[in-house]
């Protein structure tokens, strides 16, 4: 079937980016998995995940990084954008890059996403914190993975819409 | 799961725990608190103290270091104690608070 | 079309990383020592390759081992005025200035000394007698200087090595070259420190002194700003021979190692050459007379006692 961005398609990435923002907000509300380690699981990613599955590596990257700008400018958490500006972009080039090779699934896409979003969001913090921050770096890098495998599994077992 | 995904998530792992390798290695008896890229405390982790930056209270008692209040919005940092191992970051306020070696950040060392 | 957006914003957020400044660092090998030289400011690598220069050319002048300086010359005159280079020359003449101050528990005339330990090769250990007749030749009362026109004579027998003060009359240059730059940083000459001004930020440096019972370990940490600490201890050199360890500060009045109840002597004084030479001087004459000795004199420093005691001498608070 032809890639074609017809109404379609753009209704499907528009829900998409819905979903995506309704998840990264609801997981806003919870605690953070890991007490004093600021990292989610990214459910959101879950919905960037389906795209790039299901929609192609540009449907995702429009999700990913309007979830960054819209969940900033909406909820007014303007604070946070360079840190999810940081983490989405390095992210989304990673699992661009990696997505379509034959010996890659989703669930390595996944985990290099979730990994290269926390290197980004450390290297933000960096600039605003300071150097102290790498301490958190092993922490970042090891969870990582099983939020990355997590959202791999969600994105994978929901049906097609 | 892939050949790759493996490769992925082990050199992701190793990554992890290669920077916990300097970590590992600080014997930790120094208590630095910066703010906004300027260290405002320096002071060994067994002195008593009770430090006020912009915004949070950071309390050294007993060996022990923790923030124990914040106007932050996430109240994030007063969860947890700081350790050589983790530091406790309070974003919003640009603060940080680390245990170092106190040989580290020397600038020499006259012998 | 996006994924080329996110690596422009990648980008940006790159270049617009606040400017912690970096300095020029550099680590060689000069005056028999490993020498670490950090410099901030706009000239720091002009002001490196200057210093790199002067300690290629001290090494030379103040070597009393290699025939192209001019103290060995002197130490070849035979009791001849013999005319010394500038560098030479200035450091000598402090040397001298200086052992008048410590009445000879520092002295520049300490090379007899080093020639009957056989320049402390390690396989020597003289006998008493030597020992004794090298100490009669260790005198800096014999050494006449003229100074308008730089010439030294030495009393018979003597022999000049500037080891005890040559790091530091070092470090004294490098600082005003540091200065004449507009450089700020820390120089390290084999633990002989300079550090220059403050940090660019406006803080002091923050340097420790090396625990002479175990090299991991640091007495204390000092917060200084363009000022000179300089270290001496019986563990930087020495040698066994016989299950008895032989260390590299000699007495100038026994010919033999000092037998100082002090395990390490660190001063800090603005002149690093006075604080090389000092600190030597104070480990000789041990903990008693060298608490009154820099108490009388005003000189900040900080002792340790072979037991372990510490002792801070006239330190400022921060």
């Amino acid at each position: 079937m032809a890639y074609r961005l017809d109404a379609k398609r753009i209704t499907r990435i528009s829900l998409l980016l819905a979903v995506a923002l309704v998840l990264q907000y609801v997981e806003s509300l919870l605690p953070y998995p890991v007490p004093a380690i600021p990292i989610h699981i990214g459910l959101a990613n879950v919905a960037v995940l389906y795209a790039l599955k299901n929609e192609g590596r540009s449907a995702a990257c429009i999700i990913g990084v309007l979830r960054a700008l819209l969940f900033a400018l909406i909820l007014g958490r303007i604070s946070g954008l360079l840190y999810s500006l940081a983490g989405t972009s390095l992210s989304l080039l990673g699992m661009c890059l990696v997505f379509d090779r034959k010996q890659v699934s989703l669930f390595g896409t996944s985990v290099l996403g979730a990994f290269l979003f926390n290197i980004g969001q450390l290297i933000a913090g960096f600039f605003i914190v300071g150097s102290s921050i790498f301490a958190l770096a092993p922490w970042f890098g090891l969870l990582s993975v099983p939020c990355g495998l997590l959202t791999a599994l969600a994105a994978r077992y929901i049906p097609k819409l | 799961m892939k050949r790759l995904d493996f490769l992925i998530i082990a050199v992701v792992v190793l990554l992890s725990l290669a920077a916990l390798i300097p970590a590992l290695n600080r014997k930790g008896d120094i208590v630095r608190i910066e703010q906004d890229g300027k260290i405002i405390y320096e002071g060994g982790i067994h002195e008593d103290a009770i430090i006020e930056a912009s915004g949070n209270t950071i309390t050294i008692s007993g060996g022990r270091v923790s923030i124990t209040a914040a106007d932050c919005p996430d109240g994030l940092c007063m969860s947890g104690e700081c350790t050589s191992l983790h530091p406790l970051i309070c974003v919003p306020n640009k603060l940080s608070v680390t245990i170092v070696s106190s040989k580290e950040g020397l600038d020499g060392i006259s012998s | 079309m996006k994924k080329h957006c996110c690596v422009l914003c990648l980008l940006l957020l790159c270049s617009c990383a606040p400017g912690a400044e970096n300095p020029t660092t550099k680590t060689l090998f000069a005056m028999d020592t490993s020498v670490t030289l950090s410099c901030y400011g706009a000239n720091s690598a002009a002001c490196i390759q200057d210093c790199e220069e002067k300690l290629f050319e001290l090494d030379t002048a103040l070597n009393l081992y290699d025939e192209n300086s001019s103290i060995y010359r002197l130490n070849n005159s035979g009791g001849d005025w013999c005319a010394l280079d500038d560098a030479a020359f200035s450091a000598l003449a402090y040397a001298v200035e200086y052992a008048s101050l410590t009445s000879g528990a520092f002295d520049p005339s300490i090379g007899s000394i080093l020639l009957a330990w056989d320049d402390f090769s390690g396989n020597v250990v003289p006998s008493d007698a030597d020992q004794r007749s090298a100490a009669l030749l260790c005198d800096y009362t014999k050494i006449e200087l003229d100074r308008d026109n730089n010439s030294v004579r030495l009393g018979e027998g003597q022999r000049i090595a500037l080891g005890g003060i040559g790091k530091g009359f070092a470090a004294d240059c490098l600082n005003a070259i540091y200065q004449s730059h507009g450089c700020t940083g820390v120089i390290n000459l084999g633990g002989n420190i300079y550090a220059v001004g403050a940090k660019p930020e406006g803080s002091k440096w923050r340097i420790g002194i090396q625990s002479p019972f175990d090299r991991n370990e640091l007495i204390c940490e000092l917060s200084l700003s363009s000022v000179s600490i300089v270290t001496s201890g019986a563990y930087e050199r020495g040698f066994y021979q016989d299950g008895v360890y032989y260390h590299h500060i000699f007495d100038p009045a026994t010919g033999a190692p000092a037998n100082s109840d002090l395990a390490s002597v660190s001063i800090i004084h603005e002149s690093s050459c006075f604080a090389d030479a000092i600190s030597t001087a104070v480990f000789v004459m041990g903990y008693d007379k060298g608490l009154s000795f820099l108490t009388d004199n005003g000189i900040s420093a900080v002792l340790v006692k072979t037991d372990g005691t510490i002792t801070e001498v006239l330190l400022e608070t921060p």
